[in-house]
């Protein structure tokens, strides 16, 4: 992606002007004009109200009022064009990570980043999942790292008066540009498990389903508990399942499809909530609905291939942009 | 006054305004900290973080300028200065002790309120200017919120006139020697109350912050804001809240009289008495829709403020 | 890339409650459609959140399975832990001690408590800001969640992710004196319940805003499949608790709220009351703590020796959010096949595009708050 720029160097326009003046004491004049605004970055630090996950409660009771982090002169502001500091707390997923990358882009400089908690470290026990980035630093540069699953409160404000004397001395990561997309390459399929299991509950045929939900229905079960569905290589079995909360009774029924091209009737019609759980199972099995009226992807991003939870689905990470490596930092570094 | 005493005295009643109203962020943090069961500030600074809005003004300063493309960049530099002179000019009428006041007009009070209502034109301005839809939507809000408070506000604010019987400052705080005009039987304490809604709602404060809303609107209309500019929209709210608190503590408080002490002393301990009774309302209360806010003002409010002023006109005639 | 949001038609303004939003409910994205102040068409997108639980637990062993379904509903982690402990325990038809039973009910009450002041709290800051009275409201509710977050931590080491249920039993016991914070901490709460509760109810702004905002009709909430508090609110009484009793519910006295209308308000009622119940089943339960062993099956140290016969179970406890369901298919080997969580806040969000046009900006966060939504839970 080119040379890495700094862009974080510190931009007052008092440096060129000390160029040009060359005086003795000019440059006493600089360097404690250049303290006095480090001290009051360090000393008024407003971070972007952006929680993803569980850290971002623990988070919020860091600012609470037993942590507060208001000594410190922290406030929380909502707009990113107002605030320095962002805290990346919880995971990163690819869907998320090209809006971390945009409010990024949108605060001014200078700014700083900190990843708190493990899941934006490093991903955590989520890091080979196919929709995780292993860690927010593939996404925007880093300049403190806070671990913990949740990091306790006190380990939060660790990470604030690390920050604080980073900026203090001066010593500031320089912001290397990093790449503005996370590239996906095709995931290669794994080959399937044959599997013999005993496959027990009321079987129905795809063409047997709307009027068999339809009695049901009229008959007093009309809470739609959840649709899923099972894959078993080369079957892939649909699980439904109704209660009625009169009788206190639930019905299970389940629909066997062919997995190589699985298409079934949807029950939006007859059931309002069936909606949205086909368009689950449509995002991670593969399954068509007939007659769905909006059947999209639910939980990825729109333009993903393949269905995760398929059997011959792999696990890999998804490929990701260009990070400089340690040797090319040092040798930028030197000039 | 000469020409050169007023501009001196202009510099430095101005200096002292920005110094007075940068310290009250202070006041208000440690207020709504203690609030809210915890130390404001305190490490910036030791004793209590009295550096922290120095701090916070000097960060402001050196954060990068951004101005969005494709907006009107005349009118997008133009609202937060729009706002802060606003805000600022409206000290100009304001005696701040029992003889001193930098302009002394005899339609003191006509004046202050009309400067206070241009402020929403600069609101309005940078919502526009701001080319996103949130501000938009939050410069509406203002628009319509600010414009429809105006009413209940002037006539709230003629009751102290018509008492006193004039709409010069100086003849009000002497009409109020022998007693407070917020003491007045029923006349006063309603106009008194009705002016300080009023005045909350002109001034975009909880519970009729719509136009900031947070949890809806993201830092409404100030949402494309960064550094300085910030800054000044910031002041500018903070300077005129400084201004209304003066003036209720001028009509209805007596202002500068009061015993043993001088008229500044007196002066300045009730504005903060009103500025604390503020912040103690934003601090507390939640917001009101945008509907709701209409109906307390249209159905409400300007009736009770109407006729209140026909009953403090009457009350006037009749003990003449 | 998903599309740009546009109008589609003259006179309408079409905004982006973005995944990134103050109202700290967590990721999520709403498109709203606005004709002047008054929401046309609404349309929610999640996802920011998944990360693929359910396809990780095909890779893991059963042992090492709970600590991860913790961090699913985030604000109340032992729910999780629950359902999938439970479905495990039937499938291989494991009897669970009765004082394990006691010590599940313990914590699973304390952390709807805390789940609940979480709920509290940021429903104040959704109507007040964040900047004003609500994140008084907001900062209060912490503060008494920080007395339960210290009672968690003398007794596992953890805050909230506490990792207490295994398979067969819990994983820490109670110490001496541990009856005597618990007592001296509901007391505590019970008091400040009270007052938050009057301090809201004779507020007329709290019951303006919330009072016929958001009215959930009841055949809307059963065909969606909402349950919980939201389903309670619209008058169903439909409470796992009450109905297919789990570890020891059974024996415990307790009331369920239902609401009439299944308006905000309601829903805000029958959470509150609902806080009042969980006080007095800790006190029940800690009251009568039985003596025994406290799991009757050693975690093994070799996690592949634990195998489960073929077949699949479903088990469900009811979390503070409603239903918290765990679908597990099993093989026989020492892996789960398919483990499928059925998630409340996933159907209660479902709702939204059905009840929010016709209301103003303001109240679709008031309503969105008052369904009360957990994104890890949404997205899994």
């Amino acid at each position: 992606m080119g040379t890495p720029v700094d862009e974080n160097k510190p931009k007052l326009g008092l440096e060129a002007l000390g160029e040009l003046i060359r005086l003795p004491g000019a440059n006493m004049f600089l360097t404690s004009t250049k303290k006095l605004f480090s001290w009051a970055e360090k000393s008024s630090l407003w971070p972007l109200t952006f929680g993803l996950a569980c850290c971002a409660i623990e988070m919020m009771a860091t600012f609470a009022s037993r942590f507060d982090l208001d000594r410190f002169g922290v406030v929380t502001r909502a707009s990113p064009r107002q605030s320095d500091l962002m805290i990346i707390a919880g995971t990163v997923t690819v869907k998320m990570a090209e809006r971390i990358k945009k409010l990024y882009d949108q605060m001014p400089f200078p700014k700083w980043v900190i990843a708190a908690g493990s899941c934006a470290i490093s991903g955590d026990h989520y890091r080979h999942i196919y929709s995780v980035v292993p860690g927010v630093d593939w996404v925007i540069p880093v300049d403190v790292y806070v671990p913990g699953c949740p990091p306790t409160p006190e380990a939060f404000m660790d990470g604030i008066i690390q920050l604080q004397k980073i900026i203090s001395e001066g010593n500031l990561t320089p912001h290397l540009n990093i790449a503005n997309r996370i590239e996906r390459e095709t995931t290669k399929p794994v080959p399937k498990k044959l599997v013999d299991l005993p496959k027990t509950g009321n079987y129905l045929m795809p063409d047997q389903l709307k009027q068999h939900a339809h009695n049901l229905k009229e008959s007093g079960f009309d809470y739609l508990s959840y649709i899923t569905a099972v894959d078993y290589s080369t079957t892939l079995d649909l699980v439904y399942v109704v209660c009625s909360f009169e009788k206190n009774e639930e019905n299970i029924w389940k629909v066997s499809l062919d997995s190589s091209n699985p298409k079934v009737p949807s029950l939006a019609p007859i059931y309002k909530g069936a909606d949205w759980y086909e368009r689950e199972v449509y995002d991670l099995f593969g399954v068509e609905f007939i007659g769905h009226p909006n059947l999209k992807r639910i939980l990825l991003p729109d333009d993903w291939e393949g269905h995760p939870l398929r059997k011959d689905y792999s696990m890999e990470t998804p490929r990701l942009p260009y990070r400089p490596s340690r040797e090319e930092y040092e040798a930028w570094k030197k000039g | 006054m000469t020409f050169a005493e007023s501009v001196s005295h202009g510099a430095i009643l101005l200096g002292a305004i920005i110094g007075v109203v940068t310290y009250l962020t202070w006041v208000e943090r440690k207020f709504s900290g203690r609030l809210q069961s915890r130390i404001g500030p305190y490490l910036v600074g030791r004793p209590h973080g009295w550096l922290q809005p120095i701090a916070d003004a000097l960060k402001l300063l050196s954060k990068e300028d951004i101005t969005p493309t494709k907006t009107d960049r005349f009118l997008f530099n133009l609202a937060p200065i729009w706002v802060v002179v606003m805000s600022l000019l409206g000290f100009a009428f304001l005696p701040l002790t029992i003889n001193w006041v930098l302009v002394n007009i005899d339609l003191g009070l006509l004046y202050f309120s009309a400067i206070g209502s241009l402020i929403v034109i600069g609101v309005f301005i940078a919502g526009w200017a701001s080319n996103n839809k949130y501000a938009l939507l939050s410069a509406l809000r203002a628009a319509a919120q600010i414009v429809a408070y105006e009413v209940p506000l002037l006539l709230s604010l003629l009751v102290p006139a018509v008492l006193a019987g004039s709409l010069n400052f100086q003849d009000i705080i002497l009409a109020q020697e022998k007693y407070w005009f917020i003491l007045f039987p029923v006349v006063g304490q309603i106009s008194g109350i009705t002016f300080l809604l009023a005045a909350l709602a002109e001034g975009n404060r909880i519970p009729f912050d719509l136009s900031e809303a947070e949890s809806e609107l993201v830092a409404g209309f100030n949402i494309e804001y960064s550094g300085m500019k910030f800054a000044y929209f910031y002041l500018g709210e903070y300077a005129h809240l400084l201004a209304v608190s003066i003036l209720v503590s001028i009509l209805f408080l007596g202002g500068p009289l009061g015993p043993l002490l001088s008229g500044g002393v007196w002066i300045a301990l009730k504005t903060l008495i009103v500025f604390l009774i503020v912040l103690w309302i934003r601090w507390s209360f939640l917001r009101l829709r945008i509907d709701q806010m209409m109906m307390l003002n249209w159905k409400v409010l300007v009736p009770l403020s109407l006729g209140n002023l026909l009953v403090a006109g009457l009350w006037v005639s009749l003990s003449r | 890339m998903e599309e740009r949001v546009i109008e589609r038609e003259f006179g309408e303004l079409a905004i982006n409650m973005g995944p990134q939003h103050p109202s700290t409910h967590g990721v999520f994205r709403l498109e709203l459609h606005l004709r002047g102040e008054t929401v046309v068409k609404v349309t929610p997108h999640i996802g920011y959140l998944h990360r693929g639980v359910e396809k990780l637990s095909e890779t893991l062993e059963y042992d090492m399975l709970p600590p991860i379904y913790e961090r699913d509903d985030y604000l109340s982690p032992t729910a999780n832990s629950l359902a999938f402990v439970l479905a495990v325990e039937k499938l291989a038809g494991i009897e669970v001690p009765r004082r394990a039973n006691y010590l599940r009910v313990i914590t699973a009450e304390l952390q709807r408590l805390a789940s609940h002041l979480v709920w509290l709290g940021t429903f104040g800051l959704d109507l007040g800001g964040s900047l004003g009275g609500g994140s008084t409201l907001f900062l209060y509710c912490f503060r008494e969640r920080e007395r339960i977050m210290d009672l968690m931590e003398t007794l596992t080491g953890t805050r909230f992710h506490t990792n207490m249920n295994q398979i067969g039993g819990v994983r820490y016991d109670v110490y001496d004196g541990f009856d005597r914070d618990v007592f001296k901490t509901l007391d505590y709460l019970e008091k400040r319940i009270s007052e938050y509760k009057e301090m809201l109810e004779n507020n007329p702004i709290f019951l303006e805003r919330t009072k016929d905002v958001g009215i959930v009709p009841q055949e809307l909430a059963k065909e969606v499949g909402a349950s919980g508090p939201v389903l309670r609110a619209s008058g169903v009484a439909y409470d796992i608790r009450k109905n297919k009793p789990y570890s020891a519910y059974q024996e415990f006295n307790f009331q369920v709220p239902v609401g009439n209308k299944g308006d905000a308000y309601d829903r805000y009622t029958v959470r509150l009351k609902e806080m009042k119940e969980s006080l007095s089943i800790v006190r029940q339960s800690l009251g009568g703590l039985p003596e025994g062993p406290i799991h009757s099956r050693k975690p093994v140290k070799t996690p592949s020796l634990f195998k489960t016969p073929k077949g699949e179970a479903y088990a469900a406890v009811e979390s503070p959010r409603g239903e918290l369901g765990v679908f597990l298919v099993s093989d026989g080997s020492s892996k789960p096949y398919r483990v499928k969580v059925r998630s409340p806040s996933f159907s209660n969000i479902a709702i939204i595009p059905h009840i929010l046009p016709g209301h103003l900006v303001a109240d679709a966060v008031t309503i969105l708050g008052s369904l009360d939504p957990v994104f890890g839970d949404v997205d899994r």
